[in-house]
């Protein structure tokens, strides 16, 4: 410990630092305010011990320059004067100075005040420490958490914007949101929709939100049914989430024609379906438990099936809509809630307004979220990708005997190779039909000479395959030829099927209607130029990529 | 497994999905599929997201389904219809005899 002593003369300088020493500390005497200062730095003192005689400088302004260069830390400043001159001494107190001592001094009184004042002094220093460590940790926690947050708004960026059909009003708690929203475009031109509340709010609950939303983006992409992607999250949270942790969620499909929602929730309150006339029509009651609960093999992934009229909406919402000022024993409940909604015909805004009025009110202490969906066509369907077409152009032929015909789809075989081919892709499904068509066409009358009059009735319907298997089985000889040409300057492939079977008979109304009903359909609305030849056993014609 | 089936919570509907190639080779699982469905199901939706290929033969036995539960008397959707499928039932007339979306 360092005493500094400012002012005095030389012999109570003296008695002083002897004194001082004698407790054991480090003494330095200066015999002017102005010295004091000059020493302040290079002694760095813990305590001062200042001579109300020392007469260069205003005291006041000495005090205040001493405890200014100390900064944030307790610096005691102890006066000096004689017995007779006490309240002198109180009004230099009053100036900051922290105690005093009186001439002649009391070696006892003198070491107590001293160990009382570096206490103190030792107590402010060890808060000081703490407090730039807790600075340290404070800058450090937000610098993490600006990344973090980074994270979560580009993992939730992959959500369809601005779209027009649906409304949102979202208020976290705290910096980072414990309920989710998500939505996104599927394949057909359906829309996903999830809305979920992590258990909790802040960072620990917007932890689940990762790879919910990333497994939630990626099935939606594929067009997956919502139960499977239900089912999907559930088993990512329930291995990550701790045991107390888990999701309510609504997910829906809106379909394309926004009339079928397709719907699985569990734990969240209902959803309400409302009609354009603004009455409720039905509630989405949560069937199930919350997500990331149950094991996967325990996991109930049934959806509803709900039909909307044009113009209905879809309001989800979070508990946090309905338990406002639950912290305090207000809580707002469901039917102030649906009252609310209905004075306001539900409209969001004006319903967020009312909520946010009640918040002023009563306070809030969870995440509040309400989406407000409307069922109309969703005019998302993707157009198809008009890729560019291959030039090059090949012969295909295929020759099947009994043994491959009852072994291969031909036709699914021949149909997985062509769709790799650019530009074929989107008339794969069309090709499939009519080569199907005219393949099984072949097998069945040409070479197991079946008549398809036998599948008019319910039961000839199987009796007719549960024939053509036993017949395929039985089959020695014969066999199905498949040629296929593609012309890149026609965009056309040119296609001929035979079989070695006995071809038409004039007059055999069976066979001149070829036997196809629906297919003979099919086959002429989606290709041009159908032929036959070589008595019926040939079926040739044209299917064009324009 | 190229087709499967559930009840939706509410048990008023019977999902029947189909995944790949919807033609002949599923006529008996098909037929199966719906025999002793539940009273309670108003609606047999048949699901054909997944769904490649349709053929001839699938309409046949979509035709067969509807006679089968009394024509009318239950709906029957067909649901999620890729374009290309889609194009194979309006070319069918199917629009008039199920509710496709």
């Amino acid at each position: 410990m360092r005493v500094l002593i400012v002012g005095g003369n030389k012999d109570s300088q003296q008695e002083l630092a002897l004194m001082v020493q004698r407790f054991g500390y480090e003494a330095n005497s200066v015999s002017c305010g102005e010295d004091a200062l000059a020493a302040y730095t290079p002694f760095s003192p813990d305590v001062v011990l200042l001579d109300i005689a020392t007469n260069d400088v205003v005291i006041d302004v000495l005090v205040a320059k001493l405890k200014a260069l100390a900064g944030a830390i307790y610096l005691p400043i102890l006066f000096l004067a004689s017995a007779d001159n006490e309240s002198l001494l109180l009004e230099c107190l009053q100036v900051g100075g922290d105690d005093f001592l009186t001439k002649p001094f009391d070696s006892i009184i003198f070491q107590a005040k001293m160990r009382a004042h570096i206490r103190t002094r030792e107590l402010s220093q060890s808060v000081a420490e703490k407090n730039k460590s807790l600075a340290w940790h404070s800058e450090h926690m937000h610098q993490e958490h600006r990344i973090v947050q980074n994270m979560f708004s580009n993992a939730l960026n992959r959500s369809l914007q601005n779209f027009s059909n649906v409304e949102t009003y979202l208020l976290p708690h705290t910096r980072f949101n414990g309920d989710l929203y998500l939505l996104a475009r599927g394949p057909l031109g359906n829309l996903y929709l999830l809305l979920g509340d992590f258990t909790g709010h802040g960072l620990p609950a917007a932890i689940g939100t990762l790879p919910a939303s990333q497994t939630f983006f990626a099935m939606a992409e594929l067009g997956s049914p919502v139960g499977q992607i239900a089912a999907e999250i559930n088993r990512q949270l329930q291995q990550l989430l701790p045991e107390n942790m888990f999701c309510c969620a609504t997910l829906l499909e809106l379909s394309a024609s926004g009339e079928r929602i397709s719907w699985w929730s569990g734990g969240m309150p209902p959803a309400m379906l409302i009609s354009e006339d603004n009455e409720i029509k039905e509630y989405l009651q949560p069937q199930h438990m919350p997500l990331g609960i149950l094991p996967d093999l325990e996991f109930e992934s049934g959806i509803t099936i709900t039909r909307a009229a044009p113009g209905d909406r879809l309001l989800l919402y979070s508990d946090g809509a309905v338990e406002i000022g639950v912290q305090n024993g207000k809580a707002l409940g469901y039917d102030r809630f649906k009252q609310m909604g209905k004075d306001c015909q539900w409209q969001l805004s004006e319903l967020a307004q009312a909520l946010d009025s009640a918040i002023q009110e009563v306070g809030t202490d969870d995440d509040l979220s309400m989406v407000l969906l409307r069922c109309l066509p969703t005019g998302l369907a993707r157009k198809e990708k008009d890729d560019e077409r291959s030039k090059m152009p090949f012969h295909l032929s295929v020759k099947l005997g009994p043994e491959e015909i009852r072994g291969v789809d031909p036709v699914a075989t021949i149909l997985r190779g062509l769709s790799q081919i650019e530009g074929f892709r989107e008339f794969k499904a069309a090709l499939y039909t009519v080569l199907a068509e005219a393949y099984n066409n072949a097998v069945d009358h040409g070479l197991l000479r079946l008549a398809s009059s036998a599948k008019s009735s319910l039961d000839g319907f199987d009796t007719y395959y549960i024939e053509r298997s036993r017949r395929l089985i039985r089959l020695q000889r014969g066999f199905v030829e498949i040629v296929i040409n593609y012309v890149p300057k026609d965009a056309c492939f040119y296609i001929k099927i035979c079989d070695s079977g006995p071809g038409f008979k004039a007059g055999n109304s069976e066979l001149t209607e070829y036997s196809f009903g629906r297919g003979l359909m099919l086959m002429k609305e989606l290709t041009r130029d159908l032929v036959w030849s070589d008595g019926g056993r040939c079926v040739e014609f044209t299917f064009s990529l324009r | 497994m190229s087709l499967y089936t559930e009840y939706a919570n509410d048990g008023k509907h019977f999902i029947i999905h189909i995944k790949g190639k919807f033609d002949f080779g599923l006529v008996q699982e098909f037929r199966q599929s719906y025999d002793g469905l539940s009273d309670r199901v108003t609606t047999v939706v048949i699901e054909l997201r997944e769904t490649d290929y349709i053929d001839s033969s699938a309409l046949g036995m979509l035709l067969n389904m509807r006679k089968s539960l009394g024509a009318g008397s239950r709906n029957i959707h067909l649901i999620n219809c890729r374009p290309e499928i889609r194009q194979i039932l309006d070319i069918s007339r199917f629009d008039k005899l199920f509710i496709i979306d």
